[in-house]
């Protein structure tokens, strides 16, 4: 349905948004039982949030709200795997919320979360870049507000600079998409078959800005919040939630518009050689830059970026056959790589290492490397066979595979440092979210196949 | 347990690993024993396989097939034939022996038996493996513990030669992988099931080069084989001595174990085709080890290049695959026998021979209370020595006999057999110097290495060095267990 009677599928986002406005105008409240009441709200709303979308996931519902906003399975997956983002690196916020009442910390986070699952929503072009807006202004306010031994105004200048930019592109590829389709809709906006057969460098042309507007954010941002100058200045896992929860859902919005834009991928199954070899090599061109990058700055936060930067080349090159398949293992790559990397971040602060943070950095390590029987192993060999599967070049397949070689080497030359170094048993704590992702990456790679089929069964979009 | 033989003996490294994780480094001992106990019952396990097995059957036995992953067709299947089974036999004797011998090892005992509980979780898997995902795994889990116990307990501090073995075992994995990848886009309904893409060998038709190939590349890659051995004197000359004896007596078997398990029954046409290659792999690796070992004064370096040396028997046996081609059925059934049998014999010969120099400091201690005991020792070395020659009456004897037996069969490779035998001269040589030199007790040779962690030397190498001359004595025993699967293979090939 695509009217004001599908609004009830929008529920639990208006619920949040609640939220949002509530610890907005409730900030300078001191009386203790209203504070009570919106702690309890947030919690209910959550919960609610989580429930509603868990229920509707299965009964696969879809709703299009006045062609601006959809509703389906494909959302429902995203919204849990946000809000389980949301909840892995802001569990002691929320702690510390419930207890005191403290807000500030949260607000931010809460506006990032809302505006990451409405841009997975968006289905117009405006309502889109809308949403990347909201999250860039309270990416832009997080960072800047609690850096605050960085008191220059150079850093705000770059970091808005750098997302002006990428606004400015995507807004160039939206244009173009409106200039060929006549349409601001993505599920209308139709690029016509035949002109792209005729031109498949159209495809190209188009993903490069679509890629790049939506994915640059991804490849930047890792710069500016896990670089080691500002986490020198403020505890780096802080940024964790700002940085993954736009990652995702700038990721999954773009399968939405190709999904919708290039209905001959989705109709004929086929896609034109000249935009498989380009997205290809745009993945390869992302992780082999990502390796010399390290190359030249060999410092362990170096290397948590350059691991972001070489897993989203790796699950971008899943869009070249744009399959189920391809599809579905991305999806599975980035929430593996989002569980591991957070694990490690939120590992990195401590200054001594004692056994249990030695073992649990190590099966995330392993699961960066790739070895078998991590998700790391399971989520590459799945990819490289739905490329392969897909009808990309054996030549190009094993470019991917060279190109990811310098990062195994990188991992298991932290893995033996990491072994080298003296274990400290008392008064270290056992960490325990790092230990439950760690035991959750082991859980992917047991339930392989029923995640595999949960994130297949989602790919519905609305038609 | 008694039906699920094979689960247990895979399972039994797996739990082992996780135990040994969760205990602390102080308490050595515990781990220790752990180890011990799962090896232990790991051998107890393989000796009721070998009573069990069927000698005359060549299908499989002891399978145990479960669907894994039916979206991607993948099973979890594990089984054993002959070949299997002694590839089996020889890593659990392998790694029951290295615990004992590891008995007194200083630092970081614990890192070393989770390790070597992963390797061998990794290897055992491997050998019983007849699905090429779950074969991936193993292997991945192989390349990687290796390289971690190679790293992590070198000798000395010259970490970056290392470096070679993580980066022929990275591209040997890319290969492999890219191999199994290529196979299922060929047969996407045969999934990965070894046996079932053996039943349909026309579905690998247009694949038989390009796979023979990748998959060969892949395995040499970590084979000690000329042009491929850069990394076998970095990795082995600076590990500790526990390390050195699972690559070089086990790990440097499972190209072997890959080539015969996967790429002869996957590829059948490019195996016969391409046998010659086989060949002059073997040779050219017989004339270059032979040379090094009889060049250099480092017993160290004797050993581990001693190593390539028996290794390329093996691969000059399945040069008798050409055989094939000319219907002589007898030589390539002699030359693939004689390629298992040489795999075994040179496993249990590498582990005495790396813990000889320990032996030898044992029989030239001249204190009183070890005196009774000297002459014995003395004997058990030269024995080690003899048998590394090939002396009849040792399995290494009959594993060399059939390798050359079975190359000198075809005319092609008739002259490769004659000039092996060069090599086999110079060896002899230089062991016959080695055996000079200890009874004359001259510095003739350097000994030296670090043998710290060493104990229980004497009782592994007298049961290994029996065991050595018995099955050598009555060689019918090892031949009769792998004749029939070595039969099916070739008979499998000859129908293709």
């Amino acid at each position: 349905m695509n009217n004001f009677l599908s609004l009830h599928y929008f529920i639990p986002e208006f619920i949040l948004l609640l939220n949002v406005f509530c610890l907005f105008f409730s900030s300078e409240i001191k009386q203790r039982h209203l504070i009570k009441i919106r702690q309890i709200l947030l919690i209910v709303s959550v919960v609610t949030f989580a429930a509603l979308n868990l229920i509707r996931w299965f009964d696969h519902p879809c709703g299009l709200f006045y062609n601006s906003f959809v509703h389906d399975p494909f959302l429902n997956m995203f919204s849990i795997i946000l809000l389980c983002v949301f909840l892995i690196f802001e569990l002691p916020e929320l702690w510390k919320y419930w207890s005191s009442g403290y807000t500030n910390d949260l607000l931010q986070k809460l506006i990032i979360l809302t505006a990451s699952i409405l841009l997975l929503e968006a289905n117009s072009t405006i309502g889109l870049l809308l949403c990347i807006g909201l999250i860039y202004i309270g990416n832009s306010i997080i960072m800047n507000r609690f850096s605050h031994l960085n008191t220059d105004n150079r850093q705000i200048t770059v970091d808005l600079t750098i997302q002006i930019l990428l606004f400015g592109l995507l807004f160039f590829g939206f244009s173009i998409v409106y200039g060929f389709t006549g349409s601001l809709y993505f599920h209308t906006a139709q690029l016509p078959a035949a002109a792209l057969l005729e031109s498949p460098l159209n495809f190209c042309f188009l993903t490069l800005f679509l890629i790049l507007g939506l994915g640059l954010f991804g490849i930047i941002l890792p710069f500016r919040t896990l670089h080691e100058d500002h986490h020198q200045t403020y505890h780096v896992k802080y940024y964790g939630s700002s940085y993954f929860l736009p990652f995702i859902a700038l990721f999954g919005s773009l399968i939405r518009i190709l999904n919708g834009i290039f209905p001959m991928i989705r109709n004929y199954g086929a896609v034109p050689g000249e935009y498989m070899v380009f997205v290809i090599g745009l993945s390869i061109c992302l992780i082999a830059g990502a390796n010399f990058y390290y190359f030249k700055k060999k410092t362990i936060n170096d290397l948590f970026v350059i691991s972001l930067i070489i897993h989203y080349g790796l699950i971008i090159s899943g869009l070249a056959v744009f399959t189920k398949e391809a599809l579905t293992v991305s999806i599975y790559l980035i929430i593996s790589t989002t569980i591991i990397l957070s694990g490690i971040i939120l590992l990195q602060k401590s200054d001594k290492i004692s056994t249990q943070s030695k073992l649990i950095k190590t099966v995330f390590y392993l699961g960066l490397i790739g070895m078998p029987g991590t998700p790391g192993f399971t989520g590459r060999f799945l990819l490289l066979r739905a490329l392969y599967n897909g009808g990309v070049p054996l030549r190009l397949i094993v470019l991917i595979i060279i190109s990811i070689l310098p990062i195994i080497y990188f991992y298991t030359v932290e893995i033996i440092s990491l072994h080298r170094i003296k274990t400290v048993h008392p008064g270290i704590k056992i960490l325990p979210v790092p230990a439950f992702l760690a035991f959750f990456t082991i859980l992917m790679v047991i339930y392989w196949e029923p995640f595999i089929q949960l994130i297949t069964k989602s790919l519905v979009f609305f038609n | 347990m008694g039906n699920h033989l094979l689960l247990t003996i895979l399972g039994l490294p797996v739990l082992g690993t996780f135990i040994l994780i969760l205990i602390k480094e102080e308490k050595s001992s515990v781990l220790k024993t752990i180890s011990a106990v799962v090896t232990g019952l790991q051998l107890w396990i393989v000796i009721q396989l070998i009573s069990n097995f069927d000698k005359s059957a060549g299908y499989l036995q002891f399978v145990e097939h479960f669907s894994w992953i039916n979206l991607l067709n993948i099973d979890f299947v594990i089984g054993l034939n002959g070949i299997n089974l002694l590839f089996l036999v020889l890593s659990t004797v392998i790694f029951f022996a290295t615990v004992f011998i590891s008995w007194q090892l200083g630092n970081r005992q614990k890192s070393f038996f989770v390790l070597m509980m992963l390797l061998n979780s990794g290897i055992t898997g491997l050998f019983i493996a007849f699905d090429l995902f779950l074969f991936l795994m193993f292997y991945g889990i192989t390349l990687f513990s290796m390289f971690l116990l190679i790293t992590l307990f070198t000798s000395k501090s010259e970490n970056i030669n290392n470096g070679y073995f993580g980066i022929y075992a990275l591209i040997s994995f890319c290969l492999i992988t890219i191999g199994i990848l290529v196979i299922n886009n060929q047969s996407p309904l045969s999934g990965f099931n070894l046996s079932t893409l053996t039943r349909n060998p026309e579905a690998l038709m247009n694949i038989q080069t390009g796979g023979f190939f990748i998959f060969l590349i892949g395995f040499l890659l970590i084979a000690p084989v000329v042009p491929f051995h850069t990394w076998l004197v970095p990795a082995a000359g600076n590990s500790i001595a526990s390390v050195s004896i699972l690559l070089l007596a086990l790990f440097s078997k499972i190209s072997i174990f890959g080539i015969l398990h996967i790429v002869i029954p996957l590829f059948p046409q490019s195996s016969i085709q391409f046998a010659l290659i086989f060949g002059i792999l073997g040779l050219v690796s017989i004339l270059y080890f032979a040379f090094c070992v009889f060049s250099f004064p480092q017993y160290r370096k004797i050993v581990i290049y001693f190593t390539g040396f028996l290794n390329a028997f093996i691969y000059l046996g399945l040069s008798a695959l050409l055989s094939i081609k000319h219907q002589n059925l007898d030589a390539s059934l002699t030359g693939l026998n004689g390629a298992v049998i040489q795999s075994i014999s040179a496993g249990l010969l590498i582990v005495i021979m790396v813990i000889l120099p320990k032996i030898r400091r044992t029989a030239q201690d001249r204190t009183p209370a070890s005196g009774s005991n000297r002459w014995a020792v003395m004997f058990m070395m030269l024995m080690v020595l003899l048998a590394g020659i090939g002396l009849p009456g040792f399995l290494n004897f009959i594993g060399q006999f059939l390798c050359l037996s079975g190359a000198f069969h075809m005319l092609s490779t008739r002259i490769f057999s004659v000039i092996a035998l060069l090599g086999l001269i110079l060896v002899g040589v230089q062991f016959f110097k080695i055996i000079r030199s200890t009874i004359q007790a001259t510095n003739e040779f350097d000994f030296t290495t670090d043998l710290s962690e060493m104990s229980n030397e004497v009782i592994i190498v007298a049961v290994i060095l029996i065991a050595l001359l018995l099955l050598g004595i009555f060689p019918e025993t090892v031949l009769q267990m792998i004749d029939r699967s070595v039969y099916s293979l070739i008979e499998y090939i000859t129908v293709i």
